[in-house]
């Protein structure tokens, strides 16, 4: 057993909470409330630092770094609720991308790593329903329409799944183009998604049949494994936010953080917090094992299933133990909330995890 | 980050299971532990297997060198009890570890090699007497006094659920050496009475799921050979307790039985196996299996901290409150699968030996016990989280 990081994590990690603490105060924060949530001047930093290339291959001018100390950047981004959406490129898009195919990863990622365009991906909807027409052996033709893409107005590049001849295929798509028309869908946390409307859309074909399969299993346990990470960073700082306050604010006389019924409460997110953490920690460890067993497929579920439950509960008490100043916008708390709250939703439910565990359960040998 | 024991701690854990399974866990020892007044033990099979545990050096594992141990590790103690727990082995966690060490460092020369000698070849029970009628989480407002009179101490008082003291040989008795109310936790003095004392007795109180006992002394008279540390010295013996130990309480083993078997059932037997078809019963067992995977990794997780060096306590503390209430948990979730039958407590409908029928009676300890729930919650407030007392 080993829990503490390596020497290469802790430097990502300082490297990391350095550029993110010097561009997250408050006051930086709500000038991108209303903007879609999106420093691209931080952006540009942590390109510029490299920390947009951590995970991806020294081929393709990446720091070519494992999955875990993305982990690590990706729980420290979440400590500071940062605006920028390391989940949709670095994760959803490049990780995926990068595991799949070589040849368009290499014409796309040095330019994901720069910083100077965007990828994301629509693999985990159940809503989007896509259609594909053979153009030439490694081009498609899209039509059809998405449901909400995470980062859609903005991204250069997205990652779909669509059916060819009754298979799944998996392609990428330029979403610059003509035959692409996306409409704003302004969310909770202030973050810009789109709906796609694609008409004969070329995209460029990466895995068909049970290709498609696996990738869209592995894209499912990644996302999920480091949805949990970023998870744990947001629920410790909320965790950290609500100590701080009550440990400050006096009523009758004394600190609320000193009356039972608010420790109590605040001890249960610290418990939930751990659990969630142990539960992320798990799946990082299975993924990194084997990221095509049993194992790591039931261990990013189970993260999953936590990432619903502690952040629901934490965020819901780190809220309510500020009173009125949780829900004030002028103080920083809410926009760790809303990023839970998206999170919550974004992968998969807890309840829909928890069924898909169930299943995997039954069909067990015993 | 390795999220697992390594090969020699997995080697470790094997040997520790089948030593379990196979030797102490006998069909002879089963049946005595079904017994219901022995269900703690005290029976002849029990004193058979501890003396057995003592010979085999499993007792002496984990106390430091210095005191006649083997100096196991936070780790392999873990598993040690964790693999004794989850065969029902009734591990002897606070007379050989908890309290064991303490008597090795405090007491006096004159009874220290005796008793030492007797924990670790599984000679002797070493039970607890701390709580009282009117002292439980305020346990500094005990009243039980002991008096100096000449080289003896002369004990009176009342304890109550001093569990195990019907077969217990020695009592670890606090009481009360200065009855001024100013010194409430420095008023306090641990003695080691022998259970054969004349004066000490011993009535059981049979609850809804344990065995244990009240105890009484009256007029115990016992040398000043059997002080453990200094007088009015006996706070620190007593809050010095092992997280490790706090830990056992609901180490993963032992809380994933209920599920381990209720699954094993469902898979197995056809008069329950339609069950597993059912989306609300795969619900409950993969809720059940989240819950127990991430104890085990606190649990893990809190043992590796503490082989770091580090006290452990915030984890050790959290992990009991979450452990003891995921225990209460799946005893429901796991008994709504098995469905009425997890109520019998006697009688050929009775499933898994009865274990969801004891899980209900049995359970409720586990949030008060070791330590009540809300104040592990305390000390994760103002220890972990920095709260203000």
């Amino acid at each position: 057993m080993n829990f503490s990081l390596s020497e290469t994590q802790q430097q990502a990690q300082e490297l990391a909470t350095q550029i993110l603490s010097d561009a997250t105060s408050p006051a930086q924060l709500a000038q991108f409330d209303k903007t879609g949530y999106f420093d691209r001047s931080l952006w540009q930093s942590l390109a510029d630092a490299g920390l947009l290339g951590i995970a991806i291959g020294e081929e393709h001018g990446g720091m070519g770094l494992d999955f875990e100390t993305l982990c690590v950047f990706l729980e420290a981004a979440g400590q500071h609720a940062a605006p920028v959406p390391l989940l949709s490129v670095l994760v959803d898009g490049a990780l995926l991308l990068q595991a799949f195919s070589p040849v368009i990863s290499a014409s796309i990622l040095p330019s994901i790593v720069s910083g100077e365009k965007l990828l994301t991906s629509d693999l985990q909807s159940n809503v989007s329903v896509f259609t594909a027409q053979e153009s030439n052996e490694s081009e498609v033709l899209l039509n059809g329409k998405s449901g909400i893409v995470a980062l859609g107005n903005d991204a250069d590049f997205c990652l779909l799944k669509a059916e060819l001849n009754q298979q799944t295929i998996i392609v990428l798509a330029d979403l610059t183009q003509s035959q692409c028309s996306r409409e704003l869908q302004v969310l909770t946390t202030g973050e810009h998604a789109a709906t796609l409307t694609l008409d004969n859309l070329p995209a460029r074909l990466i895995a068909s049949g049970t290709e498609a399969e696996a990738f869209l299993s592995l894209a499912t346990r990644y996302s999920q494994t480091a949805g949990a990470a970023y998870a744990v960073g947001i629920a410790e700082s909320m965790i950290k936010q609500a100590s701080t306050y009550t440990a400050d604010r006096k009523q009758f006389g004394k600190a609320i953080g000193s009356f039972q019924a608010v420790q109590q409460q605040l001890a249960n997110t610290y418990i939930d917090k751990q659990c969630l953490r142990a539960a992320s920690e798990k799946a990082i460890y299975e993924l990194s094992l084997d990221d095509t067993s049993d194992s790591s497929r039931e261990a990013a579920l189970i993260a999953n299933i936590w990432l619903g439950d502690a952040l629901h509960n934490i965020s819901h008490t780190t809220q309510h133990v500020h009173g009125g100043m949780g829900v004030d916008r002028d103080y920083g708390l809410f926009r760790y909330c809303t990023a839970a709250r998206d999170l919550e939703l974004r992968y998969s439910s807890s309840a829909r995890a928890i069924s898909e565990l169930g299943s995997l359960i039954r069909a067990r040998q015993p | 980050m390795i999220v697992d024991l390594n090969e020699e701690q997995k080697a470790f854990q094997a040997s520790v299971r089948d030593y379990m399974k196979n030797v102490m866990m006998t069909d002879d020892f089963k049946a005595e532990l079904d017994t219901p007044d022995l269900s703690h033990g005290g029976g002849p099979v029990y004193w058979e297997k501890m003396r057995q545990l003592g010979q085999d050096g499993w007792i002496r594992l984990s106390w430091p060198k210095e005191l006649g141990g083997a100096g196991a590790d936070p780790v392999q103690q873990y598993i040690l009890v964790d693999e004794a727990k989850r065969v029902g082995f009734p591990w002897p966690s606070l007379s050989a570890n908890s309290i064991g060490p303490v008597l090795a460092r405090h007491a006096q020369d004159a009874i220290r090699d005796k008793v030492v000698n007797e924990i670790l070849n599984g000679e002797a029970y070493l039970a607890i007497g701390y709580s009282e009628p009117e002292a439980g989480s305020d346990l500094a407002s005990l009243k039980t006094r002991a008096e100096r009179d000449g080289d003896d101490w002369v004990i009176n008082g009342q304890k109550i659920w001093t569990s195990c003291a019907n077969f217990a040989q020695y009592i670890w008795l606090a009481a009360r050496t200065d009855p001024d109310p100013k010194s409430r936790h420095r008023g306090i003095t641990i003695f080691l009475v022998p259970t054969d004392s004349e004066g000490f007795s011993c009535t059981l109180i049979e609850t809804l799921g344990v065995l244990t006992t009240a105890t009484y002394y009256d007029q115990v008279r016992i040398p000043d050979r059997y002080r453990v540390g200094e007088v009015n010295g006996g706070w620190p013996l007593i809050t010095g307790q092992l997280n490790i130990e706090r830990l056992a309480l609901v180490n993963y083993g032992h809380v994933a039985k209920l599920y381990d078997q209720t699954l094993s059932l469902l898979q197995s037997d056809p008069n329950f196996s339609p069950l597993l078809e059912e989306s609300w019963v795969q619900d409950s067992l993969a809720y059940a299996h989240s819950r127990l995977e991430v104890l085990k990794t606190l649990c893990l997780k809190a043992a590796w901290k503490m082989e770091q060096g580090e006290s452990g306590m915030v984890e050790a503390s959290a992990t009991k409150v979450y452990g003891s209430e995921v225990y209460i948990e799946l005893g429901r979730r796991m008994s709504e699968i098995l469905g009425a039958a997890a109520n019998v407590a006697q009688g050929s409908s009775m499933v898994l030996n009865g274990i969801a029928e004891k899980w209900y009676r049995k359970g409720t300890v586990h949030t008060f016990g070791g330590g009540a729930n809300e104040l592990q919650r305390t000390i994760v407030a103002n220890a972990g989280l920095g709260l203000p007392r």
